[in-house]
């Protein structure tokens, strides 16, 4: 949950002259369903009603374990992306994979940005490790410029792709 | 929440490759300390990045990394024994240096954190000694924050951190109690606290880690009258509110500054308040039940006794849900105590001691995300210890079960 938070809101940053300063979200980057949810939003699982849904359904489990929420999807909805006509489409399967790992991008505070920087880092820690690190290990500058292509491609065409 | 005189930054001049790697690299940078095979990315990256180096925000996070490589390098070169002998031989690493208070501050940061993290070699020396703002009217608050780093001297100029942000400020006594240098970083918290408190809440994050490191520094620097379980009490009182992150932390804090006090009884009475009030955390559980074990070890208790069996018993049912950190500090207790039992009592425990010694130097119970642990041991070394470890918290229930019937059950 502090990851789809994070990623959708103001983010501190350090500016060229050395001061704080807030940068916009990079809402390109993000899938838009993810930034629409928990921009300026809290309580996002009661409070948005699809969700709300999807939780009573038992398709979305939360979970407490130390002092974050982890959001659990069950296999049945898992199963039902898998096979859903735009995660085979190669093109959005990319977008679609990326804009999750750019979560995690924004996510991260960069250093000395916010006083508790330290404490998210190392929340974040595990995640990054098992998400992000296996991704970064294989990726080149020809994903990175294919991928960029064609959301650039998209969004001339006006066409947004979401994650549904 | 946030202060006013920030200004919002768009970034919408910029082309989208060139927005998105100004992104990733922010990210790889953060990323290179501890998972140093990430550099042929970064590298990969810099070389595709030079034709569109117009690109201002690009720009500064390439000069950024190319910076943060080159001190890793000559951090991590053990014929290295004089940095400046490198940078003369590089020239042109100091051309991004010195062009923004930006870089600036975070090339002082870069060569002040190796003083925190106190290596053995250490050639970075000559280099932090020329270190200095870049305009020494108006130096920027990151210059400030790498100053607080590079400082060699308890009295530190008021002028570093007044009229700076609460965040600054805060900043600035973290690293100053890094680099401990308590009395100063007890001083600035004491002066934000209330500020700390107005603007983010008594139960926020904020407060309770600018609090548990006031207290921290209270306690290495002995300030008895602040230490004094009263007053101790009047800064957490109010915040009882057992499924507040910011309140279990700070009674933690709390616990651990009586520990460190040797004042094992108060300490005990925090932490079974914790216990008592019905703890869902795994992570609170096993933390709290570290500590306990530690004050009842201090206070002349011996494993197996009913007390301390009962506590690590309680944590050892978490165990499997929480971070590594916490699960190495838990272990490394549990360690302690199992090093006072006979051998002969329980078989088990000769395989236990075996795989302790085969682990042995890789507990480190205060490792944080940016932690030195890659440095001692690689992490498929960390990996397959741990895995060991963890493999072990089933006999460890034995021995506790054993250790149990032998107190006589309860």
């Amino acid at each position: 949950m502090l990851i789809f938070y994070r990623s959708a809101r103001l983010q501190l940053r350090w500016n060229e002259e050395g001061e704080l300063a807030q940068y916009d979200i990079n809402e390109h980057f993000i899938p838009p369903c993810v930034v629409n949810l928990f921009k300026g939003n809290d309580d996002v699982l009661r409070k948005n009603k699809d969700l709300h849904t999807m939780v009573t359904r038992g398709l979305l489990k939360t979970s407490l374990v130390g002092d974050i929420t982890y959001i659990f999807v069950s296999e049945k909805l898992r199963a039902s992306i898998r096979t859903s006509t735009s995660f085979r489409d190669p093109i959005v399967s990319l977008v679609q994979r990326f804009g999750l790992f750019n979560i995690m991008l924004e996510a991260l505070p960069e250093e000395y940005s916010i006083i508790v920087w330290e404490e998210v880092q190392s929340q974040l820690h595990e995640t990054i490790e098992l998400n992000c690190i296996p991704i970064l290990r294989v990726m080149n500058f020809e994903d990175i410029s294919r991928y960029v292509e064609l959301l650039d491609g998209e969004k001339r065409l006006g066409r947004n792709i979401s994650l549904n | 929440m946030i202060e006013r005189s920030m200004l919002i930054q768009s970034s919408s001049d910029q082309t989208l490759l060139a927005r998105y790697l100004t992104m990733l690299l922010r990210f790889l940078r953060q990323l290179l300390g501890p998972y140093p095979f990430l550099r042929h990315l970064a590298l990969e990256i810099l070389d595709h990045s030079a034709n569109i180096e117009n690109e201002s925000q690009l720009l500064s996070e390439i000069v950024e990394i190319k910076l943060f490589l080159e001190v890793q390098e000559m951090t991590l070169d053990e014929t290295l024994t004089d940095a400046s002998d490198f940078l003369s031989e590089k020239p042109e690493l100091l051309w991004g240096i010195a062009t923004s208070g930006r870089l600036n501050g975070r090339f002082g940061i870069l060569i002040g954190d190796n003083i925190v993290r106190k290596l053995t070699r250490d050639p970075l020396g000559s280099i932090r000694d020329s270190w200095n703002f870049m305009d020494s009217d108006s130096p920027s608050s990151l210059e400030r924050i790498a100053h607080a780093y590079l400082i060699n001297t308890k009295s530190i100029p008021s002028e570093l951190y007044e009229r700076q942000s609460l965040t600054t400020r805060i900043l600035i006594a973290f690293v100053l109690s890094k680099r401990n240098y308590y009395e100063p970083a007890r001083d600035i918290l004491e002066s934000v606290l209330s500020q700390v408190e107005n603007e983010y809440g008594r139960e926020s994050w904020e407060y309770a880690i600018a609090t548990a490191e006031y207290l921290k520094c209270c306690a290495l620097t002995w300030d008895e009258s602040v230490i004094g379980f009263d007053s101790l009490h009047a800064l957490t009182r109010g915040i009882d509110n057992p499924s507040n992150d910011g309140s279990l932390f700070l009674k933690i804090a709390l616990a651990d500054v009586l520990l460190a006090d040797s004042r094992y009884e108060a300490a005990i009475e925090v932490l079974n308040s914790l216990f008592s009030v019905g703890m869902h955390y795994s992570s609170t559980n096993v933390t709290v039940a570290t500590r306990l074990s530690k004050a009842h070890r201090r206070l002349g208790e011996v494993f197996p006794s009913r007390k301390i069996t009962e506590v690590l018993l309680r944590g050892l049912k978490d165990l499997p849900h929480v971070s590594k950190s916490l699960q190495l500090a838990f272990i490394e207790e549990l360690q302690c105590n199992l090093s006072t039992v006979d051998i002969g009592d329980f078989p088990a425990y000769q395989k236990l001691h075996e795989a302790m010694a085969r682990s042995k130097g890789m507990v480190h119970p205060e490792s944080t995300f940016v932690s030195d642990q890659t440095e001692s041991i690689s992490a498929e070394e960390l990996e397959t210890a741990f895995n060991e470890i963890v493999s072990l918290t089933t006999i460890l229930g034995a021995i506790s079960k054993s250790a149990i019937r032998s107190a006589g059950g309860y």
